[in-house]
């Protein structure tokens, strides 16, 4: 192959970092394997992705992801289109101004982003409490980390803070390579407001929010730092997501053979989300 | 004054929470566990800021977080740039190919890798150290980086390859003498966002170089709670100082970063 001095150390880097650990995870997968005992490796089949499909808490770790999931992106994506049309109507300096303030939540770490969380949410000396308590819109604190609805809907809305600016910034790209001369025409035809909104818009701004949608679906089914962080999976295992239940029977349990079986199973997840997603891509690019 | 409602809803609901932070970083304890909450300090405090360097080793932390954020962004760059090249301008097949295998690693969720990388850096010797890190995080952030780039080549005016071939580069010399200087915007844009996800990076880090000594600014301060109290103003200055520098560098390069972000996450 020509110049393939040029490709092929980043293929080798992919291949180094993706494509052997995941070989390795398949292999280990099949085999009884535990983190105190290196040496022994006895094959068992199936039987690793046999008893984690057969655990309740395995089912439960894929009910809390696929709630996490569909709830945080359809919020941050409808979130991040308004906040992209606010932006897309600013005026030059004020547009810029609130781009600055909408990059601050996606540069901070999501670990540090869930402790800021946490803080604020905190039962006793959180400002969120103490802010709802004083407009009268609870009576006593709540205990947001500490109740199992609560707890879900605090790791979203965080998830949420964090994320939404990302989408809102590709929406806004999107927004700005739409051509003026389409609204112009739209409003001869009567569609103007909502109508244009829905009309022209949406449909101009569709490939932008389908990879936009990939991603952020893809990063949702994975999460794990705001979980780990907030509530390491609590109370009583109602926010375990696949991925910090991977990390547990890791590191708990050290169970290495049903922890690449789950792994793997994540994986397969988020790629069979990725697959639909790219489908639709193509068919919407042929149409 | 209607017109500036939403645009200033939004700016306070993106600033908001961090600025929470900056002020409990400045205010006393004492103050902290007061109810009800007072906005602002009433006798602001430099403590937490200095009990994080004095009773943590949080100067190493962000020594070992710098080293490994580095080494990821300049190891990703040096892959991605002549594979941007291959990909884009020279349209090799093995560019293509490169683009396709980004696409599918971009979609491995890293839980997927932590048990084997675990494994393998652990027969390699490689756990715990900067290497076994550095390696890892910047392939997470190739993909990126090959599309910033790819994008960015696109951009280039075709007369300027032209020249370095009829002045008889090879490949490797046009992009070495040609296209890399006239790319430094892209390039930087490309590094920045390979450092960032590095210095954010929190699940490899956590498993894959867990000790003291190679541990990063993300781990220490997830471990900064003990078993019974929460030091939440130490948290908030560690989280102070962990911000500042990336959030400085991405509001003075906003444009080029939202340029980055965009070009990234439509796949070049």
């Amino acid at each position: 192959m020509r110049n393939a001095a040029l490709w092929a150390p980043g293929l080798a880097l992919l291949a180094a970092v993706f494509a052997l650990p995941l070989a390795e995870a398949v292999w280990t997968s099949l085999h009884q394997v535990w983190l105190q005992r290196p040496g022994e490796a006895p094959f068992v089949g199936v039987e690793n992705f046999a008893l984690l499909l057969a655990s309740e808490r395995f089912w439960a770790a894929v009910r809390h992801t696929g709630l996490f999931a569909v709830t945080s992106v359809a919020l941050e994506l409808t979130l991040g289109v308004g906040l992209a049309l606010v932006m897309h109507r600013t005026r030059a300096r004020g547009r810029a101004l609130v781009r600055g303030a909408a990059l601050v939540p996606w540069a901070l770490p999501t670990v540090v982003a869930g402790l800021l969380w946490a803080w604020i949410l905190h039962d006793r000396h959180g400002v969120a409490n103490h802010l709802l308590v004083s407009l009268g819109a609870i009576s006593t604190p709540l205990v947001w980390l500490g109740e199992p609805a609560l707890a879900m809907s605090s790791i979203i809305g965080a998830d949420v803070w964090k994320t939404t600016p990302f989408v809102a910034l590709i929406a806004l790209a999107g927004l700005q390579s739409i051509d003026r001369g389409v609204y112009e025409a739209g409003s001869l035809d009567g569609a103007t407001g909502w109508r244009a909104f829905v009309h022209l818009t949406l449909p101009l701004l569709r490939p932008a929010l389908l990879v936009a949608l990939l991603f952020r679906t893809v990063d949702a089914v994975r999460v794990f730092d705001l979980v780990y962080v907030l509530t390491r999976g609590g109370p009583g295992g109602s926010t375990e997501t696949v991925s910090v239940l991977t990390y547990m029977i890791l590191f708990q349990e050290l169970d290495v053979g049903r922890a690449s079986a789950a792994g793997l199973l994540t994986g397969a997840a988020a790629g069979a989300v990725a697959l639909v997603y790219l489908r639709v891509l193509r068919w919407g690019g042929a149409s | 004054m209607k017109r500036l409602a939403l645009p200033l809803v939004a700016l306070i609901l993106c600033t908001a929470p961090v600025l929470w932070q900056l002020r409990t970083a400045l205010t006393p304890t004492d103050e902290l566990y007061r109810v009800p909450q007072a906005w602002l300090p009433a006798r602001p405090t430099l403590d937490h800021l200095a009990a994080v360097f004095a009773t943590r080793p949080f100067g190493r932390n962000l020594l070992n977080s710098a080293i490994v954020a580095t080494g990821a962004a300049v190891l990703a760059l040096a892959l991605a740039a002549p594979g941007a090249y291959a990909a884009s301008t020279l349209r090799l097949r093995g560019g293509r190919l490169l683009l396709g295998a980004a696409l599918a690693a971009a979609l491995v969720p890293p839980i997927s890798l932590v048990t084997p990388l675990f494994r393998i850096l652990n027969r390699l010797g490689g756990l715990n150290t900067y290497a076994g890190l550095i390696v890892p995080h910047a392939a997470l952030a190739f993909p990126v980086a090959l599309w910033v780039l790819a994008a960015y080549f696109r951009g280039l005016p075709r007369e300027l390859r032209e020249a370095a071939e009829v002045d008889g580069c090879s490949a490797a010399g046009a992009l070495w003498r040609v296209l890399l200087p006239a790319s430094a915007p892209g390039l930087a844009t490309a590094g920045i966002l390979a450092f960032i996800a590095s210095w954010n990076e929190f699940l490899l880090a956590l498993t894959l170089a867990g000790a003291d000594r190679v541990q990063t600014v993300t781990v220490a301060i997830a471990f900064f709670p003990g078993i019974e109290e929460f030091p939440w103003g130490e948290i908030a200055a560690a989280s102070v100082i962990v911000t500042v520098p990336v959030v400085v560098v991405v509001l003075l390069l906003q444009r080029r970063i939202v340029s980055g972000l965009t070009a990234g996450a439509l796949g070049g």
